[in-house]
């Protein structure tokens, strides 16, 4: 099971570097990192603890993901939908305009229990009433 | 027609969502709850749901929240419809319900509080907003609450994503109603200043005003009649729909 907390994440990635950074200066306690960091210069030693921590505290709490240049779909044989994964539990679609001229998104976000499908396509109006016996609105 | 009309059921997403889960489940595997929702009821976000309704697959079991008012506002747990927000609880990853009616009475928008993305529908996107007009009153107050969630600052939003693109590109231009390809697109994502730039063109929204288009930068506002919605929209084939 994947741990999907939003906050665990910026907390990981910020323990991690502190810890490398710890790790280092106990190990080569003369080092130029140990120096500077525990230094007798007050200011010097401000300086690079903020340099330090500073993505730690500004990091954005947001699970990241990736969105493509463009949906625009290949102008031969287009898949029906273009599959797009913003991250690996976050899903976004895209029909195609060879099916219909509307060619809309849809989402589909997974937590641990459950999954989110937002919106399920377009086809003609026509063709929809003929399936469904109703208009737009119902 | 016949042929046509099998040929666009290939457009229902059932079947590639079912691969989509089919990986996630061998990655994750664990039983999982499918919760089908819509932005709202128009008939360009709900053609699959015929097989949505009834999707199964093994371990996955699904709630289906119907494209109407009734249905939204009962399998959210909506309160005070539509002042407050609701919460979807995924499991480790929190949803809010927004309640938004204008372009439609059941509109809403989801925030995803993992990922920070505004999902709009058709509320906000790069291309023609559609508001009834005897609607206008209802879209302003619902903008207003839409950016009040928004500009939050317990509420990041890393983008803004809706339902469609029409817009191009280049400032101010679209692709007219019926296009088929785009190549010169606007991309999907939106910065979530455009609620700003939105909220400033509001005024130009009349109560009573005669329907018609207002560009802007990147959207613009169509001001239709009650039922003009519902009208099928002529194609603009630019290649040939059985390639």
């Amino acid at each position: 099971m994947s741990t999907s907390c939003k906050d665990s994440r910026r907390n990981d990635q910020g323990l991690t570097l502190l810890g490398v950074v710890v790790l280092l200066t106990t190990l080569t306690p003369h080092s130029t990192c140990a120096r500077v960091l525990f230094s007798s210069s007050t200011s010097t030693m401000y300086v690079f603890w903020i340099a330090l921590l500073f993505p730690f505290l500004s990091a954005s709490e947001l699970v990241p993901g990736v969105l493509p240049a463009s949906f625009v779909e290949p102008e031969k044989h287009p898949p029906l939908w273009q599959v797009h994964a913003y991250n690996n539990n976050t899903y976004i679609l895209r029909q195609s305009g060879l099916t219909d001229y509307e060619k809309p998104f849809l989402y589909l976000l997974f937590g641990d229990e459950r999954a989110y499908l937002f919106d399920t396509g377009s086809l003609y109006v026509s063709q929809f009433m003929m399936e469904n016996g109703r208009g737009v609105d119902g | 027609m016949e042929l046509m009309v099998s040929y666009n059921r290939n457009g229902h997403p059932a079947s590639f969502i079912k691969k989509i889960i089919a990986d996630y489940v061998v990655a994750n595997p664990s039983p999982l709850e499918l919760v089908v929702g819509h932005s709202h009821s128009h008939w360009d976000h709900v053609a699959g749901d015929p097989e949505m309704r009834n999707f199964s697959m093994p371990g996955v079991t699904t709630k289906f929240i119907a494209p109407d008012l009734d249905s939204v506002i009962k399998g959210y747990s909506l309160q005070s419809w539509p002042e407050k927000t609701a919460v979807l609880d995924l499991g480790g990853r929190k949803l809010d319900v927004i309640p938004i009616p204008g372009h439609t009475p059941d509109a809403i928008v989801v925030y995803d509080r993992q990922t920070g993305l505004l999902l709009t529908g058709d509320s906000v996107y790069p291309g023609r907003i559609y508001i009834p007009k005897n609607a206008i009153a209802v879209f302003k107050e619902s903008h207003q609450r839409l950016k009040r969630f928004a500009f939050d600052s317990a509420n990041e939003i890393k983008w803004i994503l809706g339902c469609h693109i029409e817009q191009k590109k280049t400032p101010f231009e679209e692709y007219p109603t019926g296009t088929r390809r785009q190549p010169d697109e606007h991309i999907l994502q939106l910065d979530v200043s455009i609620l700003e730039d939105m909220e400033q063109g509001l005024d130009k929204l009349q109560v009573g005003m005669a329907p018609g288009q207002i560009m802007f930068k990147e959207f613009s506002w169509v001001v239709v009649g009650e039922n003009d919605m519902m009208e099928e929209r002529k194609h603009i084939d630019q290649f040939p729909l059985f390639a």
